[in-house]
C-alpha cells in the first residue's frame, strides 16, 4: 500500500535534507518524492509517496508536521487528490520493433519528444500505476533506458 | 549603533537572561570569546566540550531556561554532538552556539571544517547555519524560541567565524518571530470529558507521570487530581519527582527496573492516564502485554507520540496542566478502596530492600545520604546500575530534583549536569551519584568543580565493574564478563585530590556516616569513593522483552 503526503514549507536551508533524515530515520519507505515551487514566494512543495496504511501516513504527516518550516502537512490519499508523474522513454527499435511500440502506445496519453529515426524518446505524464503499466509492455520493443519522476500532487478537496 | 556579530551573541543571550554559559574557546570562536570577556553573564570553561552540554543541560533542567553551550568548529561541535543528542532524546531546551570555518571557506575541507549542520539534524530540534550577520538576530531569537517551545529540545546555531567579525545593525526581534501558528503548538482537549468517564468508571486506574509534567511544571495539578479521585501514580524514570514518592498513593517509578507494585499496577490496570510519556520501551517492557486490559488516556504535548507506540482511546493534546487541570475539572470525588488495599498489599509483599541493613551496600548508601541531604538539593544519577539505584533508593519528593539521562543513557553525564544544575539554583549542594565506570568518561571536570568551587557532592558507587552490563552477563550470558570487570588501578580519591577536589574513601557505613556531615556542610565540591561489592544487583528486573509483571526479585539474606 501507499500514501501520498503533501507537505508545503518554508523555503529554507536544509529543508529537503531534514525531511528525507526524518523519513529514513523513522524507518519509513519513501517510494517517490518531488520539489517544487508553488504559487506563493518563498514557500516550497513537496510530495512523498511512502509504503504504508492511514495510520504510517498519520505518523509521517504528525512527524513531519513538527519541523519548523513546515507550513501544512497531509495525507492527500485520505481525502483523494490528483497524482501525476512524468516518464521519459528512450528507444532504438529495429523496423518491425517501432511498428509494434507505436501500436502499444496509441494505449497511453503520450508525445514523441524528439525522433531521429533509428532512436526516439517518448514523453508522458500520468498516474504512476499507469506509467509502469506502459513500461512493462514496451520492455521488448528496443527500450534503452527510462526515467520515471516522483509524483506531483494535489488534493481535490 | 553597528555591532560585530560576535557582541550580537553576547547581547542576546544578555536579553534572554542567560546567567552562565558553558564552552571551550578555539580558532573558529576567538571573536565571540573576545566578546565574552566582557559579558554580564559568567562563562565556565569546561574541559571537554561534551561536558559543556550536559553542563549547559543540568542548568535548563534545574532552571526551566534554555541552557547555553559554546563549542569551536569540528571537534568542538563534533564533541557536543552526545550532549545534544542526549538533550534531545530527554526533550531539555538548549541553544548551542558552535563556531564555523569562514563562510568562503565551508565546502572546502578547510581545517577544522566539519559538517556542522548536516551531522547536528538528526539530534536537534532545529539547526540554524548563518549565512550573514543580516540573519544573526533573528537566528539567535529564534532558537530561544525553539527550544523552549511546545515539546523542549536543543537548537543549534552555526556561526562561521567571519560572521561573528562582520558589522551590522543590531535589532533584537522584540515581537514572537516563530509564535504558536509556526510552531504548531495546538491544544485539543475536547476529549477531556471522554477521559473522564473512562477514568469515573475505572475500578483499577493508574496514572503514568511522564517528563512532560516536570518541563511544563504540572506537578500540584498531578497531585490534585490524583487525590481527589484516588489514583495511584507510577512515573517513568524521566518523570521522578513528578510525584512525591513519600505520598500514599506513589507507587514509584516503573519499567525495566521499576517498583514491583508500579509494574503490577500497570499490568493489571482498567484505565491508564499517561500523561508526558512517550512510552519508551524501558518503560513499558514487552508491549503486547503492556496495560494490556486498560483502556489509554494519552495526553502529550507533542501529537506525534500518538498511537506511535501505544494505541489510545483517548488523545489529550496540550500542555501538561490544562490537560491534568481540565480533566480534573470534570471528576468529582472519589475513592477506591479495594484497588488501594491491593496496591498496599503489593508493597508488602515485595519490599525493595531490607531497612536499616549494616552491609555497605547501594540501598544503604543512598538511604544514609538521603537522610543527612535536604530534601530540596537536587539529585543528578549517572547511567548504570547506579543510576537504578538512585532512582530506586533515593525517594524524591520536590519536583525539579532529580535528573539523569534517561532516553540516550549517556555515561558521564553525571558531573557536568550537576554543576550547571548547581549553578542554576544559586549554587546549592547538588548530590551526583555515578558509576567508576561512567564518572571516569568525564572525570577531568572535577578540575572545573575544584576551579570554580561549585558544591557538587559525588558519590562513586564504586563496584569496579561496568556493572549493568556485567549484570546482563551474570543473568543473561552465562557469567562470562567480557569487558566488564577491569582490574582497576584506580584512586579515585586520589584522582580527585590531583584536581583540586578534597576526596575520600570508604569501605562501610561506619566509615561514610562518620564521613557525611562535614562532607555535605563544607563549602565545594567533594567526592567520596564507595567502595561496594562487584556481586551486588540492580533488583527488580524486567528482563528485556518480558512482560512488566514477570519481574525478577529477590530479598536479600
Ligand atoms: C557512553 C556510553 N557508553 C556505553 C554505555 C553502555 N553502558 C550502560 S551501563 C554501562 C556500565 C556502567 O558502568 P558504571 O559506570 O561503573 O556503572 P554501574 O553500572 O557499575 O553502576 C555501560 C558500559 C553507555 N550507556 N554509555
Ligand atoms: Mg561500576
Amino acid at each position: 500500500m501507499e500514501r501520498t503526503i503533501g507537505v508545503v514549507t518554508e523555503e529554507g536551508r536544509g529543508v529537503f535534507s531534514r525531511i528525507s533524515g526524518l523519513m529514513e530515520r523513522r524507518g519509513f519507505q519513501v517510494r517517490g518524492v518531488t520539489a517544487g515551487a508553488t504559487q506563493r514566494p518563498g514557500m516550497a512543495r513537496y510530495t512523498l509517496v511512502i509504503g504504508g496504511d492511514e495510520r504510517q501516513a498519520g505518523q509521517a504527516v504528525r512527524q513531519i508536521r513538527k519541523m519548523v518550516e513546515t507550513v501544512t502537512v497531509e495525507d492527500l490519499s485520505a481525502g483523494g487528490c490528483v497524482e501525476r508523474c512524468m516518464m521519459l522513454l528512450k528507444f532504438a527499435p529495429s523496423p518491425e520493433e517501432r511498428e509494434a511500440l507505436f501500436e502499444v502506445m496509441k494505449g497511453y496519453p503520450h508525445s514523441v519528444s524528439e525522433d531521429r529515426g533509428s532512436s526516439l524518446i517518448f514523453e508522458m505524464m500520468g498516474p504512476g500505476v499507469l506509467l509502469d503499466d506502459c513500461l512493462e509492455n514496451v520492455r521488448g520493443l528496443g527500450l534503452v533506458e527510462s526515467v520515471k519522476s516522483g509524483p506531483l500532487a494535489l488534493g481535490t478537496n | 549603533m553597528k555591532k560585530t556579530g560576535a557582541r550580537m551573541v553576547v547581547e542576546a543571550l544578555a536579553i534572554e537572561g542567560v546567567k552562565c554559559v558553558y564552552g571551550i574557546p578555539g580558532g573558529s570562536v576567538i571573536p565571540l570569546y573576545d566578546a565574552l570577556y566582557d559579558a554580564p553573564f559568567a562563562h565556565i570553561l569546561m574541559r571537554h566540550e561534551q561536558a559543556a552540554a550536559h553542563a549547559a543541560d543540568g542548568y535548563a533542567r534545574a532552571s526551566g531556561k534554555p541552557g547555553v553551550c559554546i563549542c569551536t568548529s569540528g571537534p568542538g561541535f563534533t564533541n557536543i554532538l552526545t550532549g545534544l543528542a542526549t538533550a534531545f532524546m530527554d526533550s531539555v531546551p538548549l541553544v548551542a552556539i558552535s563556531g564555523q570555518v569562514a563562510t568562503r571557506l565551508i565546502g572546502t575541507d578547510a581545517f577544522q571544517e566539519s559538517d556542522t549542520f548536516g551531522s547536528s539534524l538528526p539530534a536537534v530540534k532545529h539547526s540554524f547555519l548563518v549565512r550573514s550577520v543580516e540573519e544573526l538576530p533573528s537566528a539567535l531569537k529564534g532558537a530561544f524560541e525553539i527550544a523552549v517551545s511546545g515539546r523542549p529540545g536543543p537548537v543549534l546555531v552555526d556561526l562561521p567565524v567571519d560572521i561573528q567579525k562582520a558589522e551590522g545593525e543590531f535589532i533584537y526581534p522584540e515581537h514572537t518571530l516563530y509564535g504558536n501558528g509556526r510552531l504548531k503548538m495546538q491544544t485539543d482537549l475536547s476529549r477531556a470529558d471522554e477521559a473522564a468517564a473512562l477514568l469515573r468508571g475505572a475500578e483499577r486506574p493508574v496514572i503514568l507521570a511522564g517528563g512532560g509534567i516536570l518541563s511544563s511544571g504540572a506537578s500540584a495539578f498531578l497531585l490534585r487530581l490524583a487525590e481527589k479521585c484516588g489514583i495511584p501514580v507510577a512515573t517513568t524514570l524521566m518523570g521522578k519527582g513528578a510525584f512525591p514518592e513519600d505520598h500514599p498513593l506513589s507507587l514509584g517509578m516503573a519499567g525495566m527496573h521499576g517498583t514491583p507494585w508500579a509494574n503490577l499496577a500497570l499490568s493489571e490496570a482498567d484505565v491508564l492516564f499517561a500523561v508526558g510519556t512517550r512510552f519508551s520501551d524501558r518503560t513499558t517492557g514487552r508491549l503486547d502485554c503492556f496495560a494490556k486490559d486498560a483502556a489509554v488516556i494519552h495526553g502529550d504535548i507533542d501529537e506525534a507520540e500518538f498511537d506511535k507506540i501505544v494505541p489510545c482511546r483517548v488523545h489529550l493534546l496540550g500542555d501538561a496542566k490544562a490537560i491534568l487541570g481540565t480533566v480534573t475539572e470534570e471528576l468529582g470525588e472519589c475513592s477506591r478502596g479495594e484497588w488501594a488495599a491491593t496496591v498496599e498489599r503489593w508493597k508488602e509483599e515485595y519490599p525493595l530492600s531490607d531497612p536499616g541493613s549494616a552491609d555497605f551496600v547501594p540501598s544503604s548508601v543512598l538511604e544514609s545520604v538521603r537522610a543527612e541531604a535536604k530534601d530540596k538539593w537536587p539529585v543528578v544519577a549517572d547511567v548504570g546500575q547506579n543510576q537504578m539505584w538512585t532512582a530506586l533508593f533515593y525517594r524524591t519528593n520536590e519536583p525539579g530534583t532529580f535528573f539523569t539521562s534517561g532516553g540516550l543513557g549517556t555515561m558521564g553525564y553525571a558531573l557536568p549536569a550537576a554543576m550547571g544544575a548547581s549553578l542554576a539554583r544559586n549554587r546549592t549542594p547538588v548530590l551526583c551519584f555515578a558509576g567508576d565506570g561512567g564518572f571516569l568518561m568525564n572525570c577531568q571536570e572535577l578540575e572545573t568543580c575544584a576551579r570554580y568551587g561549585i558544591p557538587v557532592k559525588i558519590f562513586v558507587l564504586n563496584n569496579g565493574a561496568l556493572g549493568m552490563v556485567r549484570q546482563w552477563q551474570e543473568l543473561f550470558w552465562n557469567e562470562r564478563y567480557s569487558g566488564t570487570t577491569p582490574l582497576s588501578p584506580c584512586r579515585f580519591a586520589a584522582l580527585a585530590e590531583a584536581l583540586g577536589v578534597p576526596g575520600h574513601t570508604c569501605t562501610s557505613m561506619v566509615e561514610l556516616e562518620g564521613l557525611l556531615p562535614d562532607m555535605l556542610a563544607t563549602p565545594g565540591p567533594a567526592l567520596v569513593d564507595c567502595r561496594i561489592p562487584r556481586e551486588e544487583l540492580i533488583l527488580p528486573m524486567v528482563p528485556a522483552g518480558a512482560a512488566l509483571k514477570d519481574f525478577l526479585y529477590r530479598v536479600k539474606v
